[in-house]
């Protein structure tokens, strides 16, 4: 276990410095001079100039990706051409709103996708299993910020149970923050509560038809007992790798639900330095993003293993 | 003398020819049992006619919309569901149901061209990388797990903020984001097809291996790459609708279907219909991707033959 715990960490290490590597090359990627790109064609030879030496354009390759990696293990992600601000600083104020967004989706993502799951598995090739399973498809098809747009149409402007705006921070005051982020989650948890739904089923339906639940069935068991002990916390555990993958989409989705509800989240401050072409700003979001979610994944994968004592790894 | 018999007394170059006309026969038969599997999911079905019909409107657009999409109109503006104007119009008069019409037109451009170049570079590397492993695959590999380190939106806006917005960027940026899963599926094929007896028949009669990997290695790997082809199709047009109501895909005056939800935005209120319909759209494409792709998935299940 130790062994695959070290081998799994380096992996993510890696991947790390690969996303590092090629976040550092986009502004190399740039089509023609980046310096035009990011100030615009009108900019002076001067400005231009200015802004090549501020973000190290003017180096050697090498040398600019040595100081790059060198400030990145300083936690310097460098400075918003826009703002003026160092770009970790920037970031650092936004996550107090994604984070608590992140996880109350999921919460609610969660608390739709196992009863769900499971009443669909129950009520197998009923037309309740037909409902969920319709249901679910469509919670992957409706596109989130689509889903945004209706929930305010819906319950923050025609019947107005939740504020349409001005957005209040959980930290400073957690029940009215709560309010204000329950239909972005809403919206957010839709994907993911769908694809969740799907995988609970599947998995419940085939720990199902193991030996050891007609065992329990045949002691004379009730059926909550033998669903709930005995396959419920087997069915689960592959439910785990899903919501690694997943946790990828609702990263993306952040990014769009943030703007329709104008959160001032670290989505939509991506989103907007893509808009301002904000370079350092767009590196340093996408870094940090990225690196969350290989990270999440790196702990969905050991507490796949944790959770599974089959599981053998050399 | 039974079909063994015969083909035991046939010369070795001859026998390897027999089994390879023996396999490309079945393989036209699970083809159409297949086809006939799907036929038996409803919801595969209803997939399908909602793509044939979206492709059919992408197709005819100019005939299929009433209007001019650009065509501004100062007495049309907010006009509710009509006869005249059955989506109702925008804020500017602009027919809405027109606009989604060649918005739909956009969204199949983009999926298509995209998907159309993800897949074959993807299945061209996860070729490449399964059949010959070692230090190839391992650096294709690699190179796929960094791209897929990053969310599918993510990666989109990364590259769009690149190289640029509009058209091409959208469709580079959908297209890289989608080239790892071809990659990976395709090599994962390849890898439980490799070891196979008819391949070991093919190099020993000397066929070259880009002979192998073209005649008997692709097309026994098709069914899991058809049904990526149906999934990425439907995130490839989320990814693009999402670009555009970020301001970052197709550019106004084009109509794009993410656009004109981003333009429904400000105008909720007082014209809901500017939000309902295009959403509604996007939806049902992709809603008919998603059960279609379900349906190949099981229909081509080797485990059902």
């Amino acid at each position: 276990m130790l062994r695959y715990l070290v081998r799994r960490l380096l992996f993510s290490l890696l991947v790390v410095a690969g996303v590092v590597t090629l976040v550092f090359s986009l502004i190399h990627l740039i089509p023609g001079d980046p310096t035009a790109a990011i100030l615009g064609t009108e900019a002076t030879p001067e400005a231009r100039a200015a802004l090549r030496k501020d973000l190290g354009l003017d180096q050697p390759l090498l040398t600019q990706y040595g100081r790059w990696w060198w400030n990145l293990l300083h936690g310097d992600l460098g400075r918003s051409i826009l703002v003026k601000q160092p770009v970790s600083e920037l970031i650092l104020q936004r996550l107090p709103t994604t984070v608590p967004l992140a996880l109350l989706t999921i919460t609610i993502a969660i608390a739709i996708a196992i009863p769900a799951g499971i009443i669909s598995a129950i009520r197998r090739n009923t037309w309740v299993d037909a409902a969920v399973s319709l249901a679910a498809f469509s919670g992957m098809s409706i596109p989130d910020f689509w889903l945004g747009v209706l929930l305010i149409l819906g319950f923050a402007l025609y019947i107005p149970i939740f504020p349409p705006g001005d957005y209040v921070s959980i930290v400073s005051n957690p029940l009215e923050g709560l309010r204000h982020l329950l239909l972005p989650a809403i919206a957010l948890g839709a994907t993911f509560s769908a694809a969740l739904t799907r995988m609970i089923r599947s998995s419940l339906l085939e720990v199902l038809s193991r030996d050891y639940v007609r065992t329990a069935r045949a002691k004379g068991q009730r059926e909550s007992r033998v669903l709930l002990r005995h396959a419920l916390r087997n069915a689960l555990i592959p439910a785990v790798t899903i919501m690694g993958v997943q946790f990828g989409t609702l990263l993306g989705g952040t990014l769009i639900i943030e703007q329709v509800f104008a959160l001032p989240g670290l989505g939509r401050l991506t989103v907007q330095a893509v808009l301002d072409r904000d370079f350092p700003l767009v590196q340093g979001c996408v870094i940090v993003i990225a690196t969350i979610f290989v990270f999440v994944n790196l702990l969905t994968d050991l507490l796949y293993v944790y959770l599974d004592p089959r599981i053998k790894y050399t | 003398m039974t079909a063994e018999e015969i083909h035991n007394q046939l010369a070795p170059e001859t026998q390897s020819r027999s089994m390879v006309v023996e396999t490309t026969t079945a393989r036209v038969s699970l083809w159409r049992e297949s086809f006939r599997r799907l036929r038996r999911s409803r919801l595969a079905i209803v997939g399908l006619g909602i793509l044939v019909i979206t492709i059919t409107v992408a197709g005819l657009a100019p005939w299929v919309a009433i209007h001019n999409p650009r065509a501004i109109s100062a007495s049309d503006r907010f006009a509710s569901p009509s006869r005249n104007h059955v989506m109702g119009a925008d804020n500017l008069g602009r027919d809405i149901y027109s606009r989604v019409v060649y918005g739909v037109r956009m969204s199949v451009i983009v999926a298509g061209l995209s998907i159309g170049a993800a897949t074959l570079v993807g299945v061209f590397l996860g070729l490449v990388s399964g059949y010959f492993r070692g230090w190839i695959d391992e650096v294709i590999m690699r190179t796929m797990d960094i791209i897929y380190a990053f969310p599918a939106l993510l990666l989109a806006l990364m590259l769009v903020a690149t190289f640029g917005t509009g058209l091409a960027g959208v469709i580079v940026a959908v297209a890289i984001g989608r080239i790892p899963g071809f990659a990976r599926v395709t090599r994962a094929a390849v890898l439980s097809i490799r070891e196979n007896e008819y391949l070991e028949a093919a190099r020993a009669i000397g066929q070259t291996d880009w002979r192998i990997i073209r005649r008997h290695v692709l097309p026994n790997a098709l069914a899991p790459i058809i049904v990526m082809i149906s999934i990425s199709l439907a995130l490839a047009i989320l990814v693009e609708a999402s670009l555009s109501f970020l301001g970052l895909g197709i550019q106004p005056p084009t109509p794009s279907l993410g656009g004109l939800l981003k333009d429904a935005l400000p105008f909720m209120h007082q014209a809901p219909w500017m939000a309902i319909f295009p959403g509604l759209t996007i939806a049902a494409i992709v809603f008919s991707l998603n059960v279609l792709g379900d349906g190949l998935r099981d229909a081509l299940d080797p485990n059902l033959r």
